[in-house]
């Protein structure tokens, strides 16, 4: 046989193959396969299995794996399609196409919305934005009265819930993101366009495949 | 040689090594997400309107996947602090600050940009910076100074420079949640 071992491309578990997800997702096959790369690193910062861990992605975003956050929680669940737990290549690259800066509107309103849906009831409670501003600001070390907490949330509650049944459902949250714009800021990463120049790893990929031939 | 080039099989593997000139250089401007901030600076430019809270919920570092790609934490490349300064005030001081560090300053759609000229005309862009206030109540505004590209260590200075100058002093900011109302 020879003196060198033969190394089979093992792909990580729930790999699907990148020409199928640049079909279905704003990414080009050469940026799913750049996205590949990021997986790999983000999945085994932790636990070397493939996939992305909650820890890990808390590590990803915070350099921490223990940090607990409210917000990371959610994106978590959110990246979690199949909800075992994990974070699987194919579901990576699906949620991270919503922040492609070329990906539909409706998609970033739409995704925005499930994520503030905090219990996932179809609805954005009042209890849940003031949940959120609350943990914003702790996250933030920023100390606000407990009055002007109440204060902010009426006001925005209320510019947004126009039905005012006391809850803001997914037409209303469209109708009021397309009053504000910015708040789907965060829903948009420009890294995302030229990802490729990001991971010049992959450049180093393909050479060591060449060498199996 | 081009023979090779055309065949698929070469074509499916080789990605062109792309000589990047200067590394810093390559900055990712934020330049989709200024045409958004218009709309909304428009807004509270005649009412003196509290922040809007999913506003200011977007804002969590948590809801920034930037970390992904990012080599350095969120904490190198932004910063925020809390001001009783008005946008207006503020925007006049952090450009005379900066402008005394030896930066140059762009102004664009309510956001002010900051850039370093290095002496050396090889590589102009030594630091890439901006800064956006926030207004949460009528007399609490909230600076972020955001990293595009550039030295950390100068970045820092001018980010201590700014929360020292414009910045509610630690010892304050207990005493007033009570005046926050």
């Amino acid at each position: 046989m020879g003196c060198f071992s033969s190394k089979t491309t093992k792909y990580t578990p729930g790999y699907e193959e990148p020409t199928v997800l640049a079909s279905e997702t704003s990414f080009t096959v050469s940026e799913v396969e750049a996205l590949y790369e990021l997986f790999k690193k983000l999945s085994s910062s932790i636990i070397d299995d493939g996939l992305i861990h909650k820890e890990e992605l808390q590590f990803a975003l915070f350099r921490n794996r223990n940090t607990k956050n409210l917000f990371a929680d959610r994106i978590f669940d959110l990246f979690d399609v199949k909800r075992n737990g994990v974070i699987e290549f194919g579901e990576f690259v699906r949620s991270l196409s919503i922040f492609h800066p070329d990906a539909p509107l409706s998609d970033k309103i739409d995704f925005a919305f499930r994520l503030y849906d905090l219990r996932q009831t179809g609805y954005i409670e009042r209890e849940e934005l003031k949940e959120m501003v609350v943990a914003l600001l702790h996250e933030s070390d920023l100390i606000l009265s407990e009055d002007y907490i109440e204060l902010i949330v009426d006001k925005t509650y209320t510019d947004a819930d126009t039905k005012g049944d006391g809850r803001i459902d997914q037409e209303e949250w469209k109708e009021f993101v397309w009053k504000n714009p910015s708040l789907i800021k965060n829903m948009t990463l420009p890294y995302l366009k030229d990802i490729t120049l990001a991971f010049p790893s992959f450049v180093l990929k393909s050479e060591v495949e060449d060498s199996e031939m | 040689m081009a023979g090779i080039k055309e065949d698929q099989w070469f074509k499916r593997r080789y990605t062109p090594v792309n000589p990047v000139e200067d590394k810093e250089a390559t900055c990712i401007d934020d330049e989709s997400l200024t045409i958004h901030e218009s709309a909304s600076s428009e807004k509270d430019a005649d009412s003196s309107t509290l922040i809007n809270a999913f506003e200011l919920i977007g804002m969590s570092s948590s809801l920034d996947l930037s970390g992904f790609f990012e080599k350095e934490d969120v904490s190198e490349r932004r910063m925020r602090f809390t001001s009783h300064h008005s946008p207006k005030e503020l925007m006049e001081r952090i450009e005379d600050i900066v402008t005394q560090m030896g930066f140059v300053v762009q102004k664009r759609n309510g956001k002010l940009k900051v850039v370093e000229l290095h002496k050396d005309r090889n590589s102009p862009v030594n630091l890439s910076v901006a800064a956006e206030v926030f207004e949460i109540s009528p007399s609490l505004y909230l600076v972020e100074v955001r990293k595009s590209c550039g030295d950390a260590k100068l970045y820092r200075q001018l980010c201590e420079k700014l929360s020292h100058d414009l910045g509610v002093p630690r010892s304050q900011k207990l005493l007033n949640t009570e005046f926050l109302v």
